[in-house]
């Protein structure tokens, strides 16, 4: 058991910790010195973040976004979660499957289409916003602007902060309000008193959740913080480190992310405090009465336009943006008559380049490869964490899959870049998928854990007992219960590893591109039409594993 | 059959606090039912798991047949793969990803513990058939064991532990999730199945019923200690410590002096309902030397009355305090004296309708008294 145990902690451990110190050692390195030449240590890289004017105002600007996106995202979250589990809104169940299209789509995809509806001279709006009043020139509607920025940010922050919240709600015992009521507390008193403080941890946990994923946001800030002459520090980290024409400036890039590592640390620090002190207040029962709901009366016609234009918002006019922009080799703006010229040449010019080939191939690689080898470390894992004899061995592998949820993904990206630059991995698919595997794990091993934790140990006693070795056991009784569980965090890290940008931008050359590195290619040389055409595409890729993940989820009540 | 040595376990509990087994020892025999009965945190489900392999002892001797399983001396330890045992959990440990009959062959196909050659799809069908009739679901193969009722799970595990035919079977308090109707009915299936079958079994539990029905022979564990062993009967009827008498039923404990003793074992003590005589079979001369002891008296024992009766001894007066009905008996507590005293009054062969304030009379017959030291 312990060499087992000893193993599986260096296999996580080890890149973990490689990852954090060639970070910390790019910030003392000269230019152009080498990941492990002593032969000169600076202070340089932290003195010039010091002393520049910009590094207070990129504190400012990151501090202004992520503040209003998670304040805004909050209150249209918290909005939702009411309306579906404490008011009649008509349909009110369905919402959370519909939640699950927004999931699904990436914070790049709707960056992309709000620009095609929003940018202040060709955007669709805009034409017929002009049109409808009147107007000429540009605007009205200015999507590079912060405050663009922030609405499409937290737009995308809802539906993930909806199912932890809504899942939090829904597993509050009402029994506890109703205990409330009946002595002869009025409702207001009850929501005051009992309520809200038991949901204090589950809502502060979530914000810190959220606080975290709000910095290392990327693909908004870099789409629309261009234009907008708006950076945040993952932008900043990113075009250091790859810079169009200039020499990257990795040790600086490693101040930055050094700071950002620090605050997240203390961050998922006081995260696990809250979810380990939050589980004495979220109380489970299999038997729950539906709390009364609360009538809306006339605000209902409010409350459907509210769900009905949040969808409309984050999915369907920015898909229909890039549909449209998709389908005509020369742009028009919308009409009947144009629809005469719809044609696919875009999708064909996109599929006849070289390099979708290469593009498409390196995708299917890397999905498939990041997501079975992550499934694999974070079951490992999750397993040694639940049955490991030792309470401190078990504390620190669960810490262990933890960290890399504390480090921003700008900053594991940068670890790896700076850790792998000059080794024969670097140029290959495999420096992204070592990522992907990293990257995703916390999730995935949590998801294992709680699997892992609903086995009883004494159906693997029981096996030991009928003759069968420790890998037998594995084999036979733990792999075959676990099946659920692999199935879902395998498409979860699929989903999740075709729709990233931070890795492929940050790991990216020729040889080792991604469709996301094609789409972001096409983008920035402003073939707008083609960037639709992969857009679309790549939409259609993701809902593959998307939709049969959302049909096994509510299979097996994961 | 087994033979257990000095064994001694410590570990350290999550939520802290320490659990310990301390140098137990006991031998059991040959297609002997065997409990080692206790309240939670006795040790007992600890020493279970040490002979089942599951759990590594600190320092011991285990033997189980002619194999020496365990040796903190050789430092020799033999997995559970390959102890001669089957086990049946508490919780059953049903795999819910397999149905009744993978169940029951799953020790047979894949484990070794019935001999080191693969059996034939035909002999493991056979087997199974044959491990399920024993324990009456034959006909269940192709149930889901997710659709078994708790009772059905019962016998589902008592079948896969038994298929392989193991010299010795373990269960680890295998009623306790049963309802009571079913728990009791489950009770007389195992006595009667383990008596045809001749196998050894070592039962845990800490319900006193349970083990006073089921055993050939019972050990009590206290606080990882084994406090007494012996024959059911006996250790009901002659407990020779107080907390075995309460552990295995209701028992007046009387404390007092003894007055005196003659050497045939009969004497009179000096308790709070008065002076009482009893015959020990135990050495008299101890308890004549010790200064405190108590009188162990089962509520069942006494005899109550509304008028005086015949005898001459042991006879007292008392005041009744309060009464519940429990359907076979009246449970009356008795104010005798300084004294209460609990009596089990039998509805049926009693002329009396106690009721409280009443005043009665009650015989402690001096056999039914077990003079122990009061410590």
């Amino acid at each position: 058991m312990w060499i087992f145990r000893v193993v599986i902690m260096l296999v996580a451990g080890i890149p973990i910790f490689s990852f954090l110190g060639a970070v910390l050692l790019y910030t003392v390195r000269p230019v152009g010195a080498l990941l492990f030449d002593w032969s000169a240590i600076t202070f340089d890289h932290y003195l010039s973040v010091a002393t520049d004017e910009y590094t207070l105002g990129l504190a400012v600007n990151t501090f202004l976004y992520v503040a209003a996106s998670l304040t805004v995202g909050s209150i249209l979250t918290v909005t939702f979660t009411w309306l579906v589990q404490r008011s009649d809104l008509p349909y009110r169940h369905l919402i959370p499957s519909i939640m699950i299209i927004p999931l699904a789509i990436p914070g790049a995809f709707i960056a992309f289409g709000w620009v095609l509806l929003a940018s202040p001279r060709t955007g669709l709006l805009n034409l017929w916003l002009r049109g409808l009043l009147g107007m000429s020139g540009t605007g009205p509607l200015d999507i590079y602007t912060y405050w663009g920025m922030v609405l499409l940010t937290s737009l995308n922050l809802v539906p993930s902060m909806f199912f932890m919240l809504n899942s939090q709600l829904r597993n509050m015992d009402s029994a506890l309000e109703e205990a409330g009521s009946v002595c002869g507390a009025p409702v207001h008193s009850v929501a005051r008193y009992i309520t809200l403080p038991m949901m204090t941890p589950a809502l502060a946990a979530s914000g810190i959740y959220f606080l975290i994923q709000l910095i290392e946001t990327f693909e908004i800030p870099l789409v629309l913080g261009l234009n907008a002459n708006f950076r945040v520090f993952s932008t900043h980290i990113f075009f250091l480190a790859r810079p169009d024409l200039d020499e990257p400036q990795y040790g600086v890039a490693a101040v930055f992310a050094t700071f950002l590592t620090i605050g997240g640390l203390g961050l998922t620090y006081f995260y696990m405090r809250l979810t380990r002190a939050s589980y004495k207040y979220i109380t489970i029962r299999g038997q729950r009465s539906a709390p009364h709901p609360v009538r809306l009366g006339r605000w209902k016609v409010a409350a459907v336009g509210f769900v009905c234009l949040y969808l409309a918002v984050k999915v369907v006019l920015p898909f229909i943006a890039l549909l449209w922009m998709s389908l005509f080799e020369i742009w028009r703006p919308p009409s009947l008559e144009a629809l005469g010229q719809v044609s696919l040449k875009n999708y064909a010019y996109v599929l006849q380049d070289p390099r979708w080939g290469r593009a498409f191939a390196n995708t299917v690689i890397l999905v498939v490869t990041a997501s079975t080898g992550n499934v694999l470390l974070a079951g490992l894992i999750a397993w040694a964490a639940v049955r490991d004899p030792s309470a401190r061995a078990r504390w620190l592998l669960d810490w262990l899959a933890f960290l890399p949820r504390s480090l921003p993904n700008i900053v594991m990206a940068l670890a790896v870049l700076v850790l792998l630059l000059r080794t024969p991995l670097y140029g290959t698919i495999w420096v992204i998928v070592i990522a992907h595997i990293f990257n995703y794990l916390a999730y995935t091993s949590r998801v294992f854990i709680s699997s892992v934790i609903q086995i009883h140990p004494e159906l693997e006693e029981a096996a030991r007992l009928s003759g069968v070795r420790r890998a037998g056991v594995l084999r036979w009784i733990v792999l075959p219960l676990l099946r659920p569980a692999i199935l879902n965090a395998w498409l979860w890290v699929a989903a999740h590893s075709i729709r990233d940008f931070t890795y492929p931008l940050m790991l990216g050359t020729m040889q080792n591109m991604v469709i996301a590195n094609l789409l972001w290619q096409t983008w920035i040389i402003v073939q707008m039409e083609r960037a639709a055409a992969i857009t679309v595409m790549l939409m259609g890729m993701l809902f593959l594993f998307v939709i049969p993940h959302y049909y096994f989820m509510r299979r097996h009540r994961v | 059959m087994i033979r257990v040595e000095q064994l001694h376990k410590t570990f350290q509990l999550d939520k802290g606090g320490v659990r310990a087994v301390q140098g137990v020892g006991f031998t059991v025999n040959e297609g002997e039912f065997f409990t080692l009965l206790g309240p939670s945190g006795s040790g007992k489900s600890t020493i279970l798991r040490c002979l089942a392999g599951l759990e590594h002892p600190d320092q011991g001797e285990i033997i189980i047949g002619s194999q020496h399983v365990f040796s903190s001396r050789t430092k020799h330890t033999v997995p559970p793969e390959e102890r001669p045992i089957g086990m049946v959990f508490q919780s059953y440990a049903i795999w819910p990803h397999m149905n009744v009959f993978e169940n029951v062959a799953f020790p047979l196909k894949r484990g070794t513990k019935h001999g080191q050659k693969r059996l034939s799809e035909g002999q493991i069908a056979e087997a199974v058939a044959e491990a399920l009739k024993k324990v009456n679901l034959a006909g269940m193969e192709y149930r889901p064991a997710t659709q078994l009722s708790g009772g059905q799970q019962q016998r589902v595990a008592l079948a896969r532990a038994l298929a392989h035919r193991p010299a010795v079977l373990l269960l680890d308090e295998p009623l306790s999730n049963l309802d009571a109707k079913l728990r009791e009915e489950m009770r007389e299936e195992l006595r009667e199945l383990t008596k045809s079958l001749n196998i050894t079994s070592v039962y845990v539990t800490h319900d006193q019923v349970e083990a006073l029905a089921l055993s050939d022979r019972i050990a009590v564990l206290m606080e990882g200690a084994l406090v007494a062993e012996g024959l059911p009967f006996e250790l009901y009827l002659h407990p020779r410590d107080k907390r075995v008498a309460d552990f295995l039923g209701a028992a007046n404990v009387l404390e007092g002096k003894i007055l005196k003793v003659e050497p045939n074992g009969e004497g009179v003590m000096q308790t709070g309902v008065g002076t009482l005589h009893f015959s020990s079979d135990s050495p008299a001369a101890a308890w004549s030397a010790q200064g405190k002891v108590a009188a162990l008296v089962r509520p069942e024992a006494i005899i109550c009355a509304a008028e005086k009766p015949g005898s001459a001894e042991n006879i007292f007066l008392g005041t009744i305090q309060r009464v519940t009905f429990q359907g076979s008996v009246f449970n009356i507590l008795l104010r005798i004296n300084d004294a209460t005293l609990r009596v089990f009054c039998d509805v049926y062969n009693s002329t009396l309708l106690p009721s409280a304030g009443q005043k009665v009379y009650v015989c402690i017959p001096r056999e039914h008294v077990n003079v122990v030291g009061a410590s």
